[in-house]
């Protein structure tokens, strides 16, 4: 049994480091996708400089240090796994220190999987683990120290230093060696002075913190560390995990005598694994967030321009949200398949075409892709410029940035369009990039070559307007009268009008595509054509004048019969009709 | 034994001197291409020290040259010049106008290249020693991070005085200033707590100039030199957002009107009623506090005619005994049969000019990349477009020294989107000269930031309240009522 334990022991760190790893790597991978674009490192010592201007500051460096790997999520995946191990070895350490036991081996998981948990919402930061590390780390160092009077002055002298690095987290090392002092033996008056004088030195260092840095809330200064996306919110899973990293050590000082006996040490570690794993496992279920992820997994896929991913994982779950939708619509679009295929997929309207604009960063940094792709270059600089003025922790985008830096590019605002290169030349995996657009910068024949840059100038604009959200009709049609080859307004035009059910209009627009020269009339249009016909004429399948295929028109005469004659046509149709056109028509809201 | 250490020490010390100079230098007619650009600018004697880089270089050695002193200084691809130093340097110009010589030796791709010397102009004439400004990100709909800072002009010393994040992230306007004094200033918070923030020497007032008969709350204002009056435009703002290359962001109002507030006893005299509907905005009280100088344009649709949308100049007398309006309104500048739209007005303190930007059209000029300024002389009647001021982005919302020898104002002219306070020389014949940017402990943070430096206004000393007084008055104080006339 013990020799089971003791093996238990040894492979445990490692089989949670190999499941956070996957979670992250197949389950969550576009989590870290998603934090890497919200953020930007830069490799400067002014970046360093800042960062560390405020409290918990140096955490916040590293961890935007390793959240730039996440572009990478398999990278980002093994980083959490060994941050979160990190956490698992420290905790123990710390209780070995305090009382060596193997029975209790496994609560001291407790804390690296509540934080696991907390990294199941996209808002918890991995600056947050360094902050938690670090307290750990001058607590682990504490115990090392035999001198009772040099240990009393380490903890004092620990405490503005941590608080500096770490912001809040100093909080549990602190009373975490108060409390370690108060269960030695030794005069209650030098322990009565030394938690007199680490209350006054915590309190002396918030208030300091408050005075030299007078533009942060108070509670803000206390945290320090920028845990949470939001700043000015502070969940208590911070306060718990804090309170996790003193109390699970701690526990090891009131660990029960018969748990710690031999015969009950491998029974009571192997029971608390396998509670732990069960518990643990089941908390880390219910936490995981997939329709998120899905949104996500469908915004990186339009960003790295991989419209094929986007589409084959459409194909195997079809996707409801309006943002995934909008993904997955822009790549059909960009594929030659949404006039075809687009309500193969459940659409949701046109707020799944493009969105309306909202102060978000998720919003506006998707809509800003399908602006862009669109030709509408300023709308898409507007979004992408939102969208980072929009995250809550006041942090840069990369995404953003290098978006600016495209769409004054093609704009000719080249000024401005260097600032932000010279920005993301001093970043790690953006600089590549940085250096190949500096070498368009004014070539003007360079940009109008270039394959993407090239055909957007073509795309955009040519006369001024002032756009307008509530006739997103309006502005797809002035951009298609200006350039009639524009086949993505053209079809977004007409997708506006599907989705909207405005058939009039879609009548209206539908000649303007003359220019485009299908192969054959896409298949939603033949849909709406026969359907309109049908309105009007008593026998549209023999006498609609559009080029409608003879398998739509079979499947119109189906999906009329079933229509007209059905109890339920709605739940008789799904099954084989509800990707046409005309079930979108009748049942979709 | 020790000979040998010697002789070493002194080789070392010879290989490092024959380092220190650069060989092979060639020589450029042209002047150095430094960022900022302090090439042949007037600088008043308080200023502090012109830190610049040159952005392409590898190493850098400079030699600044006044009739008594001389500076070297080296460096990588900037230079920092030491504050003792400068301050030695610019105070013999102190009493008469003086110039230094900047002379910059550049190396790049291994080569070392000496440029044409340039001049940096000394005026006895003082600056105002510190600068407000917002520091806001060039955004559009969305804000998130707003500052209003405080800047010792004649130091590198930058002060936070308010910050959205202690005020519930509320939306707050730039701060401006009365008599360029640091006892008298205003700006508006927004939110719940908001209201008009009224410094008299350091006791704050909030108070919520707004009433059912106005439009809006107040926007954009100006404080009587007695300090008992502001003079304000209540203003419906709408953004617009354009479409084509280089345009970015209209804002425009759909209705706007003048209001006078007795901030004595909050009592608010709206603009005489015998005048048509109009745009009126963009007020500014004369410096001797009897005339009223504001923006007025005919009240057409917008935004569908905002193209044709033309302000003039025009003026209107005050009465500050009585706190009223005149009846009579004279046109002073009629940019409208220019083809031109005016904003932003601002008297010199010594009442000599009144300086002023220019559009093609609309009232937002900060968007508009045509926006120039022009100097009115108030005596004659004569205005100029500054050519030596004005760039080719927007160059506009000034302020005034209290000395009326020096304005700041906030140009775009790096890169069209990210405005920097620029300070710009007025000799006695009225005659402006080449304008410098704020300059920087590190020239390298204009680079670096992404925030603007909006509305730049001077002042004679440090303002009384912080960041915390701001959070206090914004939480805990109850906002005054004003009442109509």
């Amino acid at each position: 049994m013990n020799k089971t334990y003791n093996y238990i022991q040894k492979i445990l760190p490692f089989l949670f480091g190999l499941a956070v790893f996957l979670f992250f790597g197949t389950i969550y991978p576009h989590h870290l996708h998603y934090h890497e674009q919200f953020q930007l490192f830069l490799t400067t010592p002014d970046y360093f400089l800042d960062m560390i201007s405020k409290p918990g500051g140096f955490a916040d460096y590293l961890g935007t240090f390793v959240t730039q790997f996440f572009l990478f999520s398999w990278l980002g995946a093994g980083i959490i796994a060994i941050l979160l191990m990190s956490l698992q070895w420290f905790i123990h350490s710390i209780g070995k220190k305090i009382r060596p036991t193997g029975a209790w081996f496994a609560i001291s998981f407790i804390p690296p999987v509540f934080y696991w948990i907390l990294l199941c919402n996209e808002n918890f930061l991995a600056s947050g683990i360094f902050s938690v590390l670090l307290g750990l780390v001058f607590w682990l160092n504490y115990f090392y120290i035999r001198n009772t009077p040099a240990r009393m002055t380490f903890i004092l002298i620990c405490i503005p230093i941590l608080y500096w690095l770490a912001g809040g987290a100093v909080l549990f090392f602190a009373l975490g060696c108060v409390f370690i002092e108060w269960s030695k033996k030794g005069f209650a008056a030098r322990k009565i002075m030394l938690t007199v004088a680490v209350t006054v030195i915590l309190a002396g260092c918030f208030l300091m913190a408050k005075t030299i840095l007078p533009q942060y809330p108070f509670a803000r200064l206390v945290i320090g560390t920028d845990y949470f996306r939001f700043p000015v919110l502070y969940p208590s899973g911070i306060w718990v995990m804090w309170l996790m990293c003193l109390l699970i050590p701690l526990s090891f000082l009131v660990l029960p005598s018969d748990f710690r006996k031999q015969k009950n040490e491998a029974l009571t570690g192997i029971l608390l694994s396998l509670a732990l794993v069960v518990l643990g496992g089941y908390m880390i279920a219910i936490n995981t967030q997939k329709n998120k992820e899905d949104i996500m997994a469908y915004d990186h896929f339009v960003r790295m321009q991989q419209w094929d991913k986007a589409i084959k994982r459409a194909d195997r779950e079809s996707p409801s949200s309006p943002l995934s939708v909008a993904c997955l619509n822009l790549s059909l679009c960009k594929s030659g398949m949404m006039s075809d295929n687009m309500f193969r997929y459940y659409q949701n309207g046109p707020e799944g075409l493009i969105p309306t604009f909202a102060r978000d960063f998720t919003i506006s940094m998707i809509t800003g892709e399908i602006y862009y792709h669109l030709g509408f270059i300023n709308t898409s600089q507007r979004f992408a410029f939102e969208s980072m003025e929009s995250l809550p922790n006041y942090w840069k985008s990369a995404r953003s940035v290098k978006r600016l830096a495209e769409t004054n590019l093609i704009n000719g605002q080249y000024k401005v369009a260097r600032k932000y290169l010279i920005i993301l030349q001093k970043t790690l995996f953006y600089k590549k990039w940085a250096n190949y657009v500096t070498s368009f910068l004014e070539d003007e024949e360079a940009i109008n070559k270039h394959p993407e840059w090239g055909t957007l100038r073509k795309y955009r604009s040519k006369t001024d307007f002032l756009d307008s959200e509530k006739e997103k009709d309006m502005m797809l049609g002035i951009l298609l009268q200006q350039n009639f080859t524009h086949y993505m307004a053209y079809e977004y035009l007409l997708a506006y009008c599907l989705l909207t059910k405005d058939l009039d209009r879609f009548m209206q627009y539908y000649p303007l595509g003359m220019e485009l020269r299908y192969q054959h009339l896409p298949v939603s249009y033949q849909e709406a054509l026969i359907y309109i016909w049908s309105l009007s004429h008593e026998d549209p399948v023999r006498t609609v004048p559009y080029p409608v295929s003879d398998r739509v028109k079979q499947e119109l005469v189906a999906y009329q019969n079933i229509y007209l004659n059905s109890s339920n046509p709605e739940e008789v149709l799904k099954k084989n009709h509800s990707g046409t056109y005309w079930y979108y028509l009748h049942f979709r809201k | 034994m020790k000979a040998p250490v010697y002789i070493g020490i002194l080789c070392v010390l010879a290989v490092m001197t024959s380092c220190s100079q650069p060989h092979g230098v060639t020589e450029n007619k042209q002047f150095p291409p430094i960022y900022p650009d302090y090439k042949e600018v007037t600088i008043p004697v308080n200023i502090a020290p012109l830190n610049f880089m040159v952005r392409r270089a590898e190493k850098l050695q400079v030699t600044i040259t006044s009739e008594s002193t001389t500076i070297k200084l080296k460096g990588s691809n900037r230079i920092r010049i030491p504050m003792g130093k400068w301050r030695k340097m610019l105070q013999a110009a102190s009493v008469r106008p003086g110039r230094i010589r900047v002379e910059v030796t550049v190396k790049e791709n291994g080569l070392w290249t000496r440029y044409a010397p340039f001049n940096i102009y000394l005026t006895p004439e003082t600056i105002d020693p510190y600068l407000s400004y917002r520091l806001i990100e060039p955004g559009y709909e969305v804000w998130k991070s707003l500052q209003l800072a405080e800047r010792n002009v004649e130091t590198f010393r930058e002060r936070i005085i308010a910050d959205n994040s202690l005020t519930d992230n509320s939306c707050m306007n730039c701060h401006t200033y009365g008599n360029q004094d640091p006892g008298l200033s205003f700006f508006h918070l927004r939110g719940q707590g908001g209201g008009t923030v009224l410094n008299r020497n350091g006791e704050l007032r909030k108070i919520n100039i707004n009433n059912p008969e106005m439009i809006s709350p107040v926007v954009y204002g100006n404080i009587h030199p007695s300090g008992d009056y502001g003079v304000f435009s209540s203003n419906i703002v709408l953004p617009g957002f354009h479409t084509q290359k280089g345009e970015r962001l209209e804002v425009y109002d759909s209705e706007s009107d003048l209001v006078i507030v007795d901030f004595r006893d909050n009592t608010v005299n709206p603009f005489p009623e015998d005048f048509p509907r109009e745009f009126r905005t963009f007020p500014v009280f004369s410096a001797d506090g009897n005339t009223v100088f504001y923006c007025n344009a005919q009240h057409i649709s917008v935004p569908d005619s905002i193209y044709h949308l033309r302000y003039d100049l025009l003026k209107i007398s005050f009465d500050p005994a009585s706190g009223s309006w005149g009846s009579k309104v004279d046109t002073v500048v009629k940019a409208s049969s220019m083809g031109l739209s005016v904003c932003h007005p601002k008297t010199s303190p010594d009442g000599k000019y009144l300086l002023f930007t220019m559009a093609d059209y609309g009232t937002f000029p900060i968007w508009h990349q045509e926006t120039d300024m022009w100097l009115l002389h108030l005596d004659t009647g004569e205005i100029n477009k500054l050519e030596s001021v004005n760039s080719t982005y927007s160059d506009t919302y000034h302020s005034w020294s209290s000395n009326s020898k020096w304005f700041v104002f906030a140009s775009k002219r790096d890169d069209g989107i990210y405005g920097k306070p620029y300070f710009c020389y007025i000799d006695g014949d009225g005659n402006a000269s080449k304008p410098f940017v704020l300059p920087q402990k590190d020239p390298h943070i204009y680079d670096n930031t992404l925030k603007s430096y909006n509305i730049p206004e001077l002042s004679k000393g440090k303002l009384p309240f912080g960041a915390t007084d701001i959070e206090r008055i914004y939480k805990k104080t109850p906002a005054e009522n004003v009442s109509m006339k």
